[in-house]
């Protein structure tokens, strides 16, 4: 059961980037957020910079609505983000 | 402060920065930038801080982007009440903040906090002087240093210095104060 969900299957890039991290940014190290996503782009970045950021990718699995879903674990090292 | 709507999608290219983020875009909107002196150098400086979403006071420079302005009328809505200011102070004019960056003619002196004596010495190290061809990349980096103070990504205390010169610029020592000057 995730601790968050956040649809952003409406947004561009890069907001599609942008809401992601500040959903992250918002919860405690080791919840979990669930991110619906739609599109190439965001199936592309999302997942890689979320890793880059240090989170850990816990599943990805797209529906058969074409409709993406994204679980992430939020990992928060040292630094401001 | 937690973001506005408005605020999210205006600086959402800096929030993308993995140095920012959505916290350190908060930290630059919340801390008050005040400019002490000018020269060319902060002249160049303050349309970055500006843009980067600072509150900042002094003279505005006439860059053709914030010419005839009042800087106080930028990001009304940055800075909280009763916020400690971060300082932009041209090299001559005395720094009168712990955290203040001074930029001079041939480099830059960033103090994150620390010894008020250290941070005069550094700055009196520097040309007051600043060559035209020069004002945008010193103005530029007293920009950078600066925020990366806001952010608290540099040490929060100490003195870091950059010097410019024929190759680009480099990290250069700090003297300090006669009481904390290292042995020679």
């Amino acid at each position: 059961m995730p601790d968050a969900s956040l649809d952003i299957t409406r947004e561009l890039c890069p907001m599609t980037w942008v809401r992601v991290k500040l959903a992250l940014e918002a919860l405690g190290d080791g919840q979990v957020l669930e991110v619906r996503l739609t599109g190439d782009e965001p199936l592309r970045n999302v997942p890689r910079n979320a890793a880059d950021d240090g989170h850990e990718l816990l599943s990805c699995e797209t529906g058969g609505d074409g409709v993406t879903r994204l679980l992430v674990r939020a990992r928060h090292g040292s630094g401001p983000a | 402060m937690s973001l506005t709507e408005a605020q999210i999608q205006r600086y959402s290219r800096q929030i993308l920065l993995r140095e920012v983020g959505g916290r350190g875009q908060s930290r630059l909107l919340s801390r008050p930038v005040r400019v002490d002196g000018r020269n060319a150098a902060t002249d160049a400086a303050t349309p970055y801080l500006v843009a980067g979403g600072a509150h900042v006071l002094g003279p505005a420079p006439d860059d053709g982007f914030l010419t005839g302005a009042s800087l106080a009328d930028f990001n009304p809505d940055a800075g909280v009440p009763g916020a400690p200011f971060a300082c932009l102070v041209a090299a001559g004019a005395v720094p009168s903040l712990a955290v203040a960056v001074v930029v001079g003619g041939d480099g830059v002196v960033a103090s994150g906090g620390g010894c008020a004596d250290c941070l005069k010495a550094a700055a009196d190290s520097l040309a007051v002087a600043v060559a035209p061809e020069d004002a945008l990349v010193l103005g530029g980096l007293a920009a950078l240093a600066l925020q990366r103070l806001c952010l608290e990504v540099e040490p929060v205390a100490g003195l870091r210095r950059w010097r410019l010169g024929a190759g680009g610029i480099v990290e250069a020592p700090v003297g300090g104060c006669a009481a904390h000057r290292p042995p020679a």
